[in-house]
Order: C-alpha cells, then sequence, then structure tokens
C-alpha cells in the first residue's frame, strides 16, 4: 500500500458482515478485506455496481454499521477503539455524510432553517449567528434568495435545491472528510455539473477530503483525483482516475468501462451488458470472486484469490502475471 | 396514416394548495405545469423527453395516460381522441397505453407476489385469460426472468428484476404504446444496457412505440430516434436526435448537451454556462422563458415570445436568436 503517514483517513482489511435473517442462518459478507486511504485533500471515487458494497463501506467508516474486523484510522486515531459519545462528536463534526436520497435524508416535518440550526447545536452560537451561518453557507452552495428558504419544508423545494441543502448542511461544521453517497443520482445533466463545481470549490476553500459513490463514471473522470473499483465487496482496482480510466487492468473495470454507453461513440441499439450476475455473498467462492463473468478466466482463478499487485496503480487478478 | 399518438397543444393545470391567503396578492391559484405541448410518435418509434426536474416530464406522461388533470389540448391514438366519457370513465383505448413508473420498487405493491402483480392489470380492465398463471409466465419469460420470480415478493428482487417487472406489468394489456418514465435512473450502467435492450428488443418484436422520459443524455443518444427538449413545461426544440445532438439550436439545448460529463479524464470541456436558477413556474417570465438565464439574450426575448420555427417532423425550436 500507499504510506501511511500522511493519509486522513486510513481503512486497513475491514470486513463488514450484515448478521443472518429468517431462515437463511448464514451472514452475508458485504465487504470483505478493503484497504483504502484518502490523503488530505484530495478526492476519491467509489465505483461498482449496486450491491458491490459502497454504500456499506460508507457507512462502516462513520460506524453506523458493526464492524466485524478490521481498521479504521481517522487523522491517526482508531475509530474502532472510540466511546459512542467520543463517536458521536466525530460524526458530522469531523467526518459527515451527504445521503443518497435527499428526499428522505431531511426532516419532512421541520423547516429547513430549524434543521440547519440543530445541525450547529454543538457550536454553542447564539440563535442569530447560527441563523446568519445558515443563510452563509445557503448561498454558498448557490441557493437563491436564501433569506425566504430558511422557512420552507423539504417538500416545497425540487431535488436538486435539496440536495444543495443536504451539502450545506454536511459542510457547515467544516469537516475534514465528506462522504457523499450517491449525490447526483436524483439530478439532470446540468444540475449535476453545478454541484460537481460546488463540490470542487467547496472541498478547495474548506481543504476537506470527498470519500465520493457514484456510478456516474462521467462525473467520477470530472470530480475526483483517484478511484477505487469494487466488485462484490473487494476491491478489484485502484488508481489515479486518469489512470484507471484510459488503461484499466481488471477485467471487471474494462468491462465497466465498455459498458459506458457515453463513450460508445457510434449509435447502437444494442448496448453491451456484463453477463450473469453477483455471486452469492452468503456462501462466498474460493478463487477469484469474478472469475464467473470473466472472460479471461483460468485455472488459476479457481483455485487462488489473486492479491493487490504492488505499486500505485493496483489490481487484483492474475493475468498481469502471467503476462510478466 | 395518422400517428399511433398525436399529441396537441396539451395543457396541464394543477390547482394550487392553500386557501385564501395564498390567492391574495395577486397570485394566481393554479399552475401550468405542461404549457402547450405537441408530440407525435409513430409505430416503432422511440422519442425521448428530456430536461431539468420541475419542467413537466413526469406530468406529460402521466396526463397521456389520463392521470393528470388535462386543462386543454387534445391526445389521439390512431387518430381517435382519448377522453373520459359522461361517466367520467376512461377510453377502452387507454389501456393501450402502458406507463412504466419512476421508481421500480416504489411502484410494485409491497403485499403482492409477481403473480399477482402480472395479473391484476388483466383483472382490472377485465381482458378474458383463460389461465392467469401462464400468462404471468410468459410475461417473466418474456422479459428474461424464470419461473422462480413469479412467488417473490417486491421486496426479494434487486433493483433491475423490480425494472424487469415493471416493464413485464407494462405489457401485460398488450399496449401499442409505452410510456417509460426515468427507465434507468439509479441504476449502474450493466443494468441500465439490460433495461434497454430489453425495450428495444420487445419494441422490434411488438412494433412497440415507446417514449423514454429521461435525463440521462447518453441513453437518448443511443435508443431514440427523435428527442423534445423541455422547459418549463414546453418544448424549446424537437427534432431527430443525431441531429439534435450534432447542431443543437436552442441555446437551452446547446447547454443541456455540453453538461453531459465526459468520462475522459482529458476530456477538454467547452461548457455553455447558465446563469440564474430555473423561474418558479408561478411566474413565468415575459417573452421567451428562457431570457432569464439564456446567455445570448437581448432585449426583443424579454419582449416577444419567439415562434416555432422548423416544420413539423424535421428540426423545430423556439428562438429569436438561434445557434448557428
Amino acid at each position: 500500500m500507499q504510506n501511511t503517514t500522511g493519509s486522513l483517513l486510513s481503512v486497513r482489511h475491514l470486513v463488514v458482515d450484515y448478521p443472518a435473517a429468517g431462515s437463511r442462518r448464514q451472514a452475508v459478507t458485504a465487504v470483505r478485506d478493503v484497504s483504502l486511504e484518502i490523503g488530505p485533500g484530495r478526492v476519491l471515487a467509489l465505483v461498482g455496481e449496486s450491491g458491490s458494497g459502497k454504500t456499506s463501506l460508507a457507512r462502516a467508516v462513520l460506524r453506523l454499521l458493526p464492524v466485524s474486523s478490521g481498521q479504521l484510522l481517522f487523522k491517526g486515531q482508531d475509530l474502532l477503539g472510540l466511546s459512542p459519545g467520543d463517536m458521536r462528536f466525530l460524526r458530522g463534526n469531523e467526518i459527515s455524510m451527504v445521503f443518497q436520497d435527499p428526499m428522505t435524508s431531511l426532516n419532512p416535518v421541520l423547516s429547513i432553517g430549524r434543521q440547519m440550526a440543530d445541525v450547529q447545536h454543538r457550536s454553542g452560537a447564539s440563535y442569530i449567528g447560527k441563523r446568519s451561518r445558515s443563510l452563509m453557507m445557503l448561498e454558498r452552495v448557490g441557493i437563491p434568495d436564501p433569506a425566504s428558504q430558511l422557512g420552507r419544508y423539504p417538500h416545497h423545494l425540487s431535488g436538486g435545491m435539496r440536495q444543495r441543502v443536504a451539502i450545506a448542511m454536511a459542510l457547515m461544521t467544516e469537516p475534514s472528510l465528506l462522504i457523499a453517497d450517491e449525490p447526483t443520482t436524483a439530478l439532470d445533466a446540468t444540475l449535476e455539473v453545478q454541484i460537481i463545481h460546488r463540490l470542487r470549490e467547496l472541498q478547495r476553500d474548506f481543504g476537506c477530503s470527498i470519500l465520493f459513490i457514484s456510478h456516474h463514471l462521467g462525473v467520477i473522470a470530472e470530480l475526483c483525483d483517484e478511484v477505487i473499483v469494487m466488485y462484490a465487496g473487494e476491491v478489484c482496482e485502484s488508481g489515479s482516475t486518469r489512470e484507471v480510466f484510459l488503461g484499466p487492468r481488471h477485467p471487471y473495470t474494462q468491462k465497466l468501462l465498455e459498458c459506458d454507453p457515453a463513450r460508445i461513440p457510434q449509435r447502437t441499439r444494442h448496448l453491451p451488458v456484463i453477463e450473469g450476475s453477483l455471486p452469492d455473498l452468503v456462501d462466498v467462492p474460493r478463487g477469484c470472486i469474478f472469475r464467473e463473468r470473466c472472460a479471461h478466466s483460468m485455472a488459476r482463478c479457481a483455485t487462488e484469490r489473486p492479491g493487490l499487485s504492488a505499486g500505485l496503480h493496483l489490481s487484483a487478478c492474475h493475468l498481469p502475471d502471467l503476462a510478466s | 396514416m395518422s400517428a399511433l399518438l398525436a399529441v396537441r397543444d396539451l395543457k396541464v393545470r394543477y390547482p394550487l394548495p392553500g386557501g385564501f391567503p395564498f390567492r391574495a396578492g395577486g397570485k394566481p391559484s393554479w399552475v401550468d405545469v405542461v404549457h402547450g405541448v405537441s408530440l407525435d410518435i409513430e409505430r416503432g418509434e422511440t422519442v425521448a423527453i428530456v430536461g431539468e426536474s420541475g419542467s413537466g416530464k413526469t406530468t406529460l406522461a402521466m396526463a397521456l395516460c389520463g392521470l393528470a388533470p388535462v386543462l386543454g389540448g387534445e391526445v389521439r391514438l390512431d387518430g381517435r381522441v382519448l377522453e373520459r366519457d359522461r361517466n367520467r370513465r376512461l377510453n377502452p383505448d387507454r389501456k393501450r397505453v402502458a406507463l412504466m413508473f419512476q421508481d421500480p420498487v416504489g411502484s410494485l405493491s409491497p403485499r403482492m407476489t409477481v403473480r399477482r402483480l402480472l395479473v391484476e392489470p388483466m383483472l382490472i380492465h377485465g381482458v378474458d385469460s383463460r389461465d392467469p398463471g401462464r400468462e404471468a409466465s410468459r410475461l417473466l419469460s418474456l422479459v428474461g426472468l424464470g419461473e422462480e420470480f413469479s412467488n417473490r415478493y417486491p421486496h426479494q428482487l434487486s433493483g433491475g428484476q423490480a425494472r424487469r417487472v415493471g416493464v413485464a406489468r407494462a405489457l401485460a394489456l398488450s399496449p401499442d404504446l409505452l410510456i417509460a418514465d426515468e427507465p434507468t435512473a439509479g441504476l449502474d450502467v450493466s443494468i441500465q444496457g439490460e433495461v434497454l435492450n430489453l425495450l428495444s428488443r420487445l419494441q422490434q418484436d411488438m412494433g412497440l412505440g415507446i417514449l423514454i422520459i429521461t435525463h440521462n443524455l447518453n441513453v437518448v443518444r443511443h435508443v431514440a430516434d427523435r428527442m423534445a427538449i423541455m422547459y418549463l413545461g414546453r418544448f424549446v426544440e424537437q427534432g431527430d436526435s443525431q441531429q439534435v445532438f450534432s447542431r443543437p439550436r436552442h441555446p437551452y439545448t446547446a447547454a443541456l448537451l455540453s453538461a453531459n460529463p465526459s468520462p475522459d479524464p482529458d476530456a477538454q470541456l467547452d461548457r455553455v454556462q447558465l446563469v440564474g436558477e430555473i423561474p418558479s413556474l408561478l411566474h413565468r417570465p415575459p417573452g421567451c422563458e428562457f431570457h432569464t438565464r439564456c446567455p445570448r439574450a437581448r432585449e426583443l426575448c424579454t419582449a416577444s415570445f419567439p415562434g416555432l420555427t422548423g416544420a413539423a417532423g424535421e428540426q423545430a425550436f423556439n428562438c429569436h436568436f438561434p445557434m448557428d
């Protein structure tokens, strides 16, 4: 792995299990042995199919999900060793999150102003102070006429406005790490670009790092410095956005990029897909996790799980060994 | 021969909630969400509607299915007007228009099995089917789902599977026109490709006309024969999708197309910048409705509404100073 001294968050060998429910008495392992590093001021993308464990990983970092094993270091501090009280202090202050669905992450029965003031509970500022800070933040994320918005309720706002309010709230405390879980999926192209630009600007001004979860490859190419590709709960490739997008090494990444309709210049009626489906995460198969859907799979893939290669552009595949 | 679906000057007006105080101060007590839309769809043709959230795309789809209050204009299917009869019952022709809703899981009743969900439309419309179970299996195999799905409940389906059930349900009454509202929102690229391939295969087999509502421009470029760009409840431009992509004439179209994020990290972006926010539907700007955000706006634009340039069936747009 990279040197860890300078990183803001380092996740090492993280495993997240969902306890078994119902008749199936076995746990589902949503995240298996994932390691990643985010440096200060960096924007890291997590990309992968739905069900690949992106959101579980993000939630585990905030300890909103129980971690089965592994290590979470934030500014050198072990997050798993913190008491629930200390952890609560860290959430929102140091690490904040923008959730997937702006519709449900805001409280429908409280006004925007009230919710934004509540987020500043710990600041100890006066009501007037909180209000003026809310106004300032709403202006920063590009909401027109912020003063009149404070008295409104989430259902008065459009999807794009709600998402911007959620971003304003997450950045209110000037966190060192912002986790954004698919913040642009519900938005159309022009708003998407606006939000990306806002995030970029805010990231520059506040100097925070961003863990950006998305399956929109275009957005990632534009916003992120580094990218981690996840498949079925494991990291299959990681590196700088340029390296991964221009020279993908893992067959899954190659497939994923091929499937993006934006990369197909000629108009086609039949879009490429990745055949097959995700493996059973209750009873994880031996060997390479992508084997069954891979065009290059060989005998070794069935028995031996490929480790991540060394260097800055990592990939978990046996193929490059064969070539070299 | 007349078009499969012909829409002429369709208007949808929603009443505003709130009583007296809301109406004081000269505000209207209604909002025009769709403000005069004309559109033709032929058999076997795919037409896409793109536009920002809040531009009235979904309301238009609902109005075509008789689910929104139509103020004026007419909708003809094969030359026959679709409207409610004296007892407010829908014209029997309505069942030839099927709608796929935006939220794949939310639009399926959580308390019904997939089999019941598929049979329900037939029962409601009194379509005689001697063997509903067999009909359900036929629909499932049509969308590429196995027999084992018929006893599952919606929460046991993944996003892509729920989409497929949505497609099967829309096809239950063998419609001539399928309206798909955001058929790929929230799906990753591979599953998105699967759903779109399924739609175009069904279109080939059954000669369906398809109206796709989306904000994913990459999807539009590949699947749509024609496209229409909606802004504040009106079409600002429509035409052959390849023509519109290569040579947008309306400044809003140009801005929308240039905002599409590219998955190439080295892409040189030459974006048309829009200023300001989408105006409220309650205060439609005078003259050209886009002049408040348009980079090319001049005095004439604030004073008079630009008429339609271009003949029907060709690329047509409403702008005083079109792009070259």
